[in-house]
């Protein structure tokens, strides 16, 4: 089977987990309301569309980099969260909540964006003349840490009850209720990360036989760091900045489609976002499906589904599969 | 064609590892560079190759600086061998070889050719489909070096490409490297051992302490008395038959 | 650096409103006690909860509860403030009681009451407690002329979703649900399967959307997006505020919540 067939059936896949979480829900709404004057159609276009939109903006900016990272890193354990920018963009969007900055989504997504973009630049010039990975994945540790204690602090220190209540249903990465607006927030960011981590493909390459190698091939290297950490920055952060964190994508996307599309960094980029957004797609229909009066938080159903299968891939595989 | 280093200093995390290092390695020949552990034979392998700029002196192709090329243009004109021969990613060979095609903006078929010509060079086309990481310790190192060739250099310069190589590999892959010096491609490569520098250099270039000890035809510099100076280390003559005298490390050197 | 200015202000806000050391009297840790207090023995109180200086979560005015000294609620603070009763809640943590008890002082805990009868039960208890029975008499007497006021005269009951925040919504026991009931409204929670407050995802509302909504802030992410769903849906949604003020508390707070509740149903029903 070709490459291009995989990447058609894969797009396929993708566009029917599209229109099926157009359908799903505790509401089913068959194609036929879409017409005449259904009530809910307003579901549809105020609710559904935005968030099936967001969920492919989200699923794909999460694949991507995990995708970037793991090639970058030469580690398929690499992930989003592994260079910090995630906890600090909810570090970000928890302050807005707690302290009662920035009115309404504006001020939040602003906010998270803002912790985001200081992760980038703290990560850009603790790594500025780091010869290994190994730096990189310190510096974003510290940092991840770092946003971790901060927020917990802030949480801590929550003038009432139902700041905290928000802000921790917040952590746990929804897509519940995301409207349009969100979607035009985030899209220009997403897709500038994306399309940022799209033209990392020849470098990653390079870099699997070693730093010199990769030079010696003609990588420069110093701009393929900034096009990782700003392209990842950018798109995991106006996602986390949206929908709160969720994890999981970007760790298992690239990794369960390395057997299907190749080991090569550069062959797994677009799939991965692919593969990502369709993941997301059927984890949030998952979500509204649930049973019980609200929807289960997408980063916890993500992890839910996520970890056992991973746990059984691996018992399954050993240790054979990382390489 | 020539590629010269005139006086190259290098200083690496504050430590100097290369002092006004000058020497010149010939198109079509092997240059072999020897040297004790320390000595800065990786260092001034990596100036040669552009991937470190040095603090002082230049690195020249027929007096041409290479720091002035452009990266892909110096990519294309030199290609590097690293000692490590790790792949990060378990892929097919093929693939790993047309990583040597990456500065090139040729066409796909250009580039297909180009792979499958290195491949033929370094007896490798029969795994082209395997990963990588199933290949023995000599196969790895065959379909590393095609993708060196991958990429058509004018200069090879390899560092230590024989370590972790079995005997029958070290032959094989040093006819390669002389299969290359006779298309005409500048080789230079790290040995640590004396025995197989002897048998294939055109020349040597000596280094202790980071400077150049010694440089010229195997015959002049491949004394016991230069080796007894770099390596403290007595050796023994012996004539291969084929003109050269092999050095063989027969015990560290007595009390100086 | 917002957010550190805000904290450090956060910070000197407790000592900027430090009076001259006072001792004895009634010191209160939580703003609902202090509310109940105030409205109690207002003279005795010689501390209250620093939650009742901030704007998000205070149930008295702001510039009433700037007269009083604030506690961050430690153990520490009530101790050396050496009073002659403590009022704490059912949210103090054991260890900071256990503190109290062991310096030798009298506490008292009181809980969020859930209905309307309990909230009166507290107040005869507090009233007591700090020897005001009549004040506690007369508190009572004006929540039971609210709760007729409020009364609705006829049998419509106007489904009602009360948020809580900006996408809790009120639901299972609670005062909030009672009073919404004595003031004629319909709860609306039940429609969605709430047992407790919690989350109403948009698309449930419009599957079955309620006649009010009342919620702290219309402005609100969740609650400008669910008028515009609503809205698109084709159904006509009143959306009244609702403070959150008036949200937290039992005790006096009935009064003005009562009110608010009443005067909803009648505008909505008009």
């Amino acid at each position: 089977m070709s490459r291009t067939l995989r990447l058609g059936l894969l797009a396929l896949l993708t566009a029917v987990l599209f229109a099926l979480s157009l359908m799903a829900g505790k509401q089913w709404i068959p194609f036929d309301a879409w017409f005449g004057h259904d009530p809910r159609w307003a579901i549809i276009a105020e609710l559904r569309i935005p968030r099936a939109v967001l969920g492919v903006l989200l699923g794909s900016a999460l694949g991507l980099s995990g995708a970037v990272l793991q090639g970058y890193l030469r580690n398929p354990l690499a992930d989003p969260t592994v260079i910090g920018v995630s906890s600090c963009a909810a570090l970000g969007a928890v302050a807005s909540i707690v302290l009662g900055f920035g009115a309404g989504w504006l001020g939040q997504f602003g906010w998270a964006m803002a912790g985001a973009g200081g992760a980038m630049a703290l990560l850009a010039m603790l790594t500025a003349r780091a010869e290994t990975p190994v730096v990189f994945v310190l510096a974003g540790t510290v940092l991840a840490s770092l946003a971790g204690a901060l927020t917990a602090f802030l949480i801590s220190i929550a003038p009432n009850p139902y700041a905290i209540a928000e802000a921790i249903d917040w952590l746990m990465g929804a897509l519940t209720d995301r409207g349009p607006d969100d979607v035009v927030m985030a899209a220009p960011f997403i897709g500038a990360g994306v399309l940022m981590m799209l033209f990392t493909g020849p470098g990653l390459d390079a870099l699997a036989l070693g730093e010199d190698a990769a030079r010696s091939l003609g990588a420069n290297l110093g701009r393929l760091r900034w096009q990782v950490v700003i392209g990842t920055g950018l798109a995991v952060g106006a996602g986390v900045a949206v929908t709160g964190v969720v994890g999981f994508v970007g760790l298992v996307v690239p990794h369960l489609l390395r057997p299907v599309f190749g080991a090569k960094p550069s062959a797994l980029l677009v799939p991965s976002a692919l593969g990502g957004a369709a993941l997301t797609l059927a984890a949030d229909s998952l979500c509204r499906l649930a049973p019980g009066a609200g929807e289960v938080r997408l980063g916890v159903a993500m992890a839910l589904i996520g970890a056992p299968f991973f746990l059984a891939l691996l018992f399954r595989e050993g240790a054979r599969q990382w390489r | 064609m020539a590629l010269t280093l005139d006086r190259v200093t290098l200083d690496l995390r504050g430590r100097r590892v290369l002092t006004d290092a000058s020497t010149t390695f010939a198109a079509g020949r092997i240059t072999v560079i020897l040297g004790p552990n320390g000595a800065g034979k990786t260092s001034l392998l990596r100036a040669a190759a552009g991937l470190i700029v040095p603090s002082a002196g230049k690195v020249a192709i027929d007096g041409r600086a290479i720091a002035a090329m452009r990266r892909d243009e110096r990519a294309r004109t030199i290609g590097y061998l690293p000692q490590s021969g790790d792949v990060a990613w378990n892929m097919p060979a093929r693939d790993v070889v047309a990583l040597g095609r990456l500065p090139h903006r040729a066409s796909a078929d250009d580039d297909i050719a180009a792979v499958l010509a290195a491949m033929a060079a370094t007896d490798t086309e029969q795994f082209a489909e395997r990963r990588v990481g199933e290949l023995s310790g000599g196969e790895r190192a065959r379909v590393l070096l095609a993708r060196v060739l991958a990429g058509e250099p004018q200069w090879l310069l390899a560092d230590e490409p024989l370590a972790s190589l079995d005997p029958a590999h070290q032959f094989d892959l040093l006819e390669r490297l002389r299969g290359q010096a006779a298309r005409g491609v500048g080789v230079v490569v790290i040995l640590h051992d004396l025995v197989q520098a002897a048998r294939v250099a055109d020349e040597i270039v000596m280094l202790r302490d980071g400077r150049v000890f010694a440089s010229g035809p195997p015959a002049e510099v491949l004394t016991q008395q230069n080796l007894r100076d770099a390596f403290g280390v007595d050796v023994l003559l012996f004539p291969d038959g084929e003109g050269r005298m092999l050095p063989i490390p027969a015990g560290r050197a007595g009390s100086a | 650096m917002k957010p550190l200015i805000a904290l450090i202000a956060l910070g000197l806000a407790g000592c900027a409103s430090a009076q001259p050391a006072t001792t004895g009297g009634i010191v209160s840790t939580n703003p609902c006690s202090d509310q109940l207090l105030l409205a109690l023995a207002p003279g005795r109180v010689t501390a209250i909860s620093h939650y009742s200086q901030e704007p998000g979560a205070t149930s008295i005015p702001i510039g009433l509860a700037r007269r009083y000294r604030a506690t961050a609620g430690t153990a520490e603070e009530v101790i050396a403030l050496k009073p002659d009763l403590v009022v704490a809640s059912s949210f103090t943590s054991k260890t900071t009681l256990a503190a109290y008890r062991r310096a030798g002082l009298k506490v008292l805990t009181l809980d969020s009451p859930t209905t309307v009868a309990a909230s009166r039960d507290q107040i005869r208890n507090v009233a007591a407690a700090v020897g005001e029975p009549a004040a506690g008499e007369r508190l009572i007497a004006r929540i039971d002329r609210a709760v007729a006021a409020a009364a609705p005269r006829d049998g419509r009951r106007p489904a009602t979703l009360l948020y809580i925040s900006d996408s809790f919504a009120n639901a299972g026991p609670s005062l909030l649900t009672e009073m919404v009931g004595l003031a004629g409204l319909g709860d609306a929670s039940k429609d969605f399967g709430l047992a407790f407050s919690g989350n109403v995802p948009i698309e449930s509302l419009v599957a079955h959307p309620p006649k009010i909504v009342l919620d702290p802030d219309p402005n609100g992410r969740t609650a400008s997006l669910r008028r515009r769903v609503l809205g698109m849906a084709g159904y006509q949604v009143i959306e009244e505020r609702f403070p959150r003020q008036l949200v937290n508390c039992g005790g006096p707070t009935i009064i003005p919540a009562l009110r608010a509740l009443a005067a909803t149903r009648s505008r909505a029903l008009s």
